[in-house]
């Protein structure tokens, strides 16, 4: 072949990325469509999404947690806010490298940090402030809610306990080598 | 949560995807500004209408408004503990005691009201848009819209997986069943421990292979060659039905911003409907 | 508008500063070796091919020999996707594989995998067909045309809007085959196309790719257990063991000479083939060695009508069933699935009776699996009374009837889910409730069984298909059930597993458990089960011995199935006399070693 043109590549998201969407947040769809869920006190529920919402986020960066975010949150609109989801995803691939390259008991601190702020913020301040504008509830009403109830504190814990078993158990999924410009790294174990 | 497209021809389902993301749009606009219940009634009776419109049977519309039901009420009946309208008006006492009283105002009832209406209807309209129209459509109006070529692969790729993924997921309960397991019971924390190590742990190895397979099938099929460039076979154009569908909504988006709080108000929690009731009950301020 | 500036007008023998030597050939591989990453032991070693344009081979070894890896190698995804430590090098349509962009290989070499579902991707038939195409910038129009032919050859006409995954397994293979085709690869790589799928599908999937490649003389290479169907119709076999290719040249040769090899490796040539090679070495010599049925009912009948001899009559004689017990009774069973509604089982009445070693065969959607779902009490029935042990079903509960009655699921992976095979074969028992000292022992005597006690600290998730499917088996067992139904043991698997399976079902059956196994493998049917059970569109259409069963090929060509191979040669040398119920290789020697020896 005398000359090939390869075209010039503007990648967002590599084959890999999609690929762990599509698997974990179809996953996400499965487990409602099958009712896998646990009822706190309505609307609140602890459900899959949120966890693997999160593991996707730190797997895949923060643009493929954008897209998670919207594919997950969208179709359940207006149980969970849309931003809900995008934002966390989206900030749990922002703060991930960090969070992986840091080694030990120093790496869960990180993970817990990173869910307890990012938690915190989505529940506490833009979710308190939706909810008032949306539907009428004061924001500080909705604020104590999200800070002294367990409710949060529960969301944070199954973030947690997810991303942190999935680093121990699939490490090479786990591995960020997400470019802020999109596409991915080649992996650093060969 | 099935997110089935009912093949239809009705002139509804042949309308621009770009029409129907802005149907989608204006009804969240409209369901955002207006809190008061005739107004949002009136927007879920026309989604509710549409849907019939579109083909939609009878029984999937009752069998998921039963599925939401309970969690839309205990949602409202939540939030009857929050709202606190200015210048109440009791209507009744609900609960009564020296430790806690729970006093029912008209202003809360018209709004618990507003907001049943409000979260059905936006959740009818969310179910009826992937009713209507393919995802593949949708992805589509959303790129010819600017929207990340990749993002919209990673769309319907994922809706793609997920009648394979319920089934896989039905097997391993039913395998789990099979050897004795019970999803233990209503114990809070039991189910939670129950979810996270039993349900969890294999599903994260299960999806790491999946992701890789998929991942492998879509290198496989040229993903990675000229992603921001590639062909889409469908062609989308505007037919006069679309001018006209998204001149209405956007005349609706007008005098929903009207009546919103912003400028005439009747939309509002203390809108129309507050007004009204009020007059019925002689209640003046 | 056609992105696809990647056609070679011409075909220079030079890339950079290395010098290819070609000639003419697709695919050439020279001197690889490759190892995964993190793995010490080579998959492949010192791999020497050359695949000519047009010609379609036929790769073949047991489980874990490295098949798969060389597709991966021929289509890019080794070294691109994988990574991992390469040496010599593959050239694929002219480009040498390292140093082209994955994409590009991938658009000469087009891959059908194993797994139908893993490889469907898009929300409708049509979207998947037309994914490749227009990936690659494919013009519109041309993107339509194909799409409207590649639905036509691959008959899913009437599907194009359907989700690929409401599809039967053989459909689904056929669209991703068509999606494959749609991009107009030069080479095709199947790895494996039929082995998760029945008879029907199977037979629709080869004749779909050998059809391709006759027409259009496809460079094909595939990947295939199944030496019955394949042996005449690909041009050349290689046969690969622990990475290294052992034999290598066209199907007689390589079954003529290699029968031995393959035997010992686990492989199983045509079982005509077979019953040549033996009796060649008892001196009893056939003209040519036969590839297919065709050949050996030929070669055969020469061989008999010239020695002008016949078959003594017999019959063998049914064992006269003793006094056994029921241990599960249906009683105008009916299942209709709500969503349809489909009608998955018409007014079964069925006895099945404690120590028997029974098989449910049928096509896919013929109501097997509904069927034994009733029997651990996973599905209920819609009309009728399912009686297991005594227990009436509607009246138990799943974790009631585990006890008696244990699932081993068809892919093990859906089954396993703790971080030791331990916990793993612990997990069952302690849902139903046994004391833990006793636990301790079935755990052991459950792995003794499987031979799995060296594996019990591994991760199951580590271990490969095999030894996992033994941690499922096992993981049942530990329930200490009576009964065992095992759903497709076979489908998927290499011969010597297969029969690994098969032998430790026999075991259990020895030792009085009732074994239900469903399957589609009539070859492994006809060697180990005593009872057939034949379903077709939810309703029973035969139940009976398997030789009363497999004499009868029209009842099974009702179902889409036909007997072994074995079976229909001796059914077609009828005329000397022979029986109609042969059911192995070793029957049908002994048989015509007496007729030809005139014992």
């Amino acid at each position: 072949m005398s000359e090939v043109k390869v075209p010039k590549k503007k990648v967002l998201l590599t084959a890999r990325q999609v690929g762990i969407i599509a698997s974990f947040g179809g996953l996400a769809f499965a487990w409602s469509a099958l009712g896998i869920q646990i009822p706190l006190v309505p609307p609140y529920i602890i459900d899959i999404r949120e966890p693997l919402v999160s593991i996707v986020g730190l797997a895949s960066g923060p643009w493929a947690g954008l897209i998670t975010g919207i594919i997950v949150g969208f179709p359940i609109y207006p149980f969970i806010n849309l931003p809900y989801y995008t934002i966390l995803s989206f900030g749990a691939g922002v703060f991930s490298k960090k969070i992986w390259n840091a080694s030990g008991w120093k790496r869960y601190l990180y993970l817990l940090v990173v869910f307890t702020v990012l938690e915190a913020a989505l529940g506490g301040i833009w979710g308190s402030y939706s909810c008032s504008i949306e539907f009428g509830i004061p924001f500080w009403d909705m604020v104590n809610i999200w800070f002294f109830t367990p409710i949060m504190y529960i969301y944070i814990a199954e973030d947690v306990i997810a991303c942190a078993l999935a680093m121990k158990l699939v490490p090479s999924l786990m591995e960020p080598r997400w470019l802020w410009g999109g596409g991915e790294a080649p992996p650093t174990s060969t | 949560m099935a997110f089935e497209y009912i093949p239809g021809k009705t002139v509804f389902h042949r309308l621009d995807p770009r029409t129907k993301i802005v149907f989608f749009l204006t009804t969240i606009v409209l369901e955002v500004l207006w809190g008061d219940p005739i107004f949002l009634s009136v927007v879920l009776v026309a989604v509710l209408l549409l849907a019939r419109l579109c083909g939609v049977p009878r029984n999937v519309i009752t069998s998921f408004v039963k599925a939401v039901i309970f969690f839309i009420v205990g949602y409202c009946m939540l939030t009857m503990f929050f709202l606190k309208p200015p210048n109440p008006h009791l209507l009744f006492w609900l609960v009564r005691s020296e430790w806690f009283s729970l006093p029912i105002y008209v202003e809360t009832l018209v709004q618990m009201l507003g907001l049943m209406a409000k979260m059905l209807g936006i959740l009818l309209c969310v179910r009826l848009l992937l009713m209507i129209t393919p995802v593949t459509d949708i992805v589509l109006g959303l790129v010819k819209m600017k929207f990340p070529v990749s993002f919209g692969i990673a769309m319907t790729t994922t809706f793609g997986y997920v009648p394979v993924l319920i089934d896989e997921n039905r097997k391993i309960g039913e395998a789990l069943r099979s050897r004795g397991w019970k999803s233990g019971g209503y114990n809070v924390v039991k189910k939670l421990k129950a979810l996270l190590t039993e349900m969890l742990v294999p599903a994260i190895y299960v999806s790491f292979k999946r992701a890789n397979e998929i991942a492998i099938a879509l290198e496989s099929k040229g993903f990675s060659y000229n992603i921001s460039d590639r062909t889409f076979v469908k062609e989308l154009e505007f037919t006069g039905n679309d001018y006209i569908a998204i001149t209405i909504l956007l005349a609706t988006c007008f005098f929903g911003v009207l009546t919103s709080d912003m400028f005439l108000g009747y939309g509002t929690f203390d809108g129309l409907t507050l007004t009204l009731v009020k007059g019925l009950l002689g209640i003046h301020d | 508008m056609t992105k696809v500036g990647m056609e070679p007008t011409s075909r220079p023998s030079t890339i950079g500063t290395a010098t290819l030597d070609v000639r003419g050939d697709e695919i050439v591989i020279e001197d690889l070796t490759y190892s995964y990453p993190g793995s010490t032991r080579p998959a492949i070693k010192d791999i020497n091919l050359r695949v000519k344009k047009g010609e379609v081979l036929m790769v073949t070894g047991p489980s874990g020999a490295g098949k798969t890896t060389l597709c991966r190698c021929i289509n890019g995804l080794i070294p691109h996707f994988f990574g991992g430590k390469m040496r010599g090098r593959v050239v694929t349509h002219s480009m040498v594989t390292t140093e082209y962009d994955l994409s590009t290989i991938c658009f000469f070499a087009g891959t059908l995998f194993q797994d139908p579902s893993s490889q469907l991707v898009c929300p409708s038939v049509e979207a998947e067909i037309s994914f490749g195409p227009e990936n690659y910038g494919v013009d519109r129009e041309e993107i339509k045309r194909r799409v409207k032919e590649c639905i036509k050859v691959a008959r899913l006409e009437g599907y194009e809007e359907r989700s690929p995954h409401t599809l039967s397994g053989g459909e689904q293979q056929a669209c991703a085959f068509a999606a494959v085709m749609a991009m107009q690869p030069t080479i095709y790589v199947l790895d494996e196309p039929t082995s998760e799928l029945d008879p029907l599908g199977s037979s629709r999937m080869l004749s779909l790719a050998m059809s391709l490649a006759k027409a259009e003389a496809k460079t094909m290479v595939i990947v295939e257990h199944k030496m019955e169907d394949l042996a005449n119709l690909v041009d050349r076999i290689v046969v690969i063991d622990k990475g290294e290719i052992i034999l290598e040249g066209s199907p007689r040769t390589v079954l003529e000479e290699g029968a031995k090899i393959m035997e010992k490796i686990g492989l199983k040539p045509p079982q005509v083939t077979l019953l040549a090679s033996t009796l060649k070495r008892e001196g009893i010599e056939l003209h040519t060695l036969p590839i297919t049925l065709e050949e050996a009912v030929a070669n055969f009948s020469k061989l008999l009508s010239e020695s002008r001899k016949v078959a003594p009559s017999h019959k063998y004689t049914r064992a006269i069933p003793e006094e056994k017990k029921v241990i599960i009774e249906t009683q105008g069973l009916w299942h209709i699935y709500p969503r349809g509604p489909t009608i998955a089982l018409k007014d079964v009445d069925l006895k099945i009776y404690e120590g028997d070693f029974v098989a449910i065969i049928g096509q896919n959607g013929s109501g097997k699996t509904t069927l034994v779902k009733h029997f651990n009490g996973l599905l209920k029935p819609t009309k009728g009374k399912v009686i297991v042990d005594g227990i009436d079903t509607t009246k138990a509960s799943t974790v009631d009837l585990s006890r008696i009655v244990g699932y081993c699921f068809q892919n093990p992976d859906h089954q396993i889910l703790k971080r030791t095979v331990r916990e793993e074969l612990e997990f069952g028992p302690r849902n139903i409730g046994v004391p833990v000292e006793e636990i301790k022992e079935r755990v052991m005597g459950a792995a003794k069984k499987t031979e799995l006690e060296h594996l019990l600290d591994d991760n199951p998730f580590n271990l490969s298909k095999g030894e996992r499917q033994r941690v499922s088996v096992a993981s049942v067992l530990a329930l200490k059930p009576k009964v065992l139904i095992v759903d497709e043991p076979t489908t998927g698997q290499d011969y010597k597993r297969s029969k690994g399976m098969m032998d430790l079902m026999r075991e259990l059956n020895r030792e009085g458990k009732t074994i239900i196994v469903i399957t589609h493998d009539m070859n492994i049917t006809a060697e180990y089960v005593e009872r057939v059970i034949l379903l077709k569109k939810g309703g029973i259409l035969a139940d009976g011995g398997v030789r009363e069963i497999y004499s009868q090929p029209e009842l099974l060509s009702e179902t889409f199935l036909k007997p072994p191979q074995i079976t229909r040669l001796s059914q077609m040398l009828e005329e000397y006399c022979f029986p109609k119920d042969v059911l192995t290789v070793e029957e049908m020697q002994h048989i015509m070693v007496n007729v030809l020896r005139g014992v």
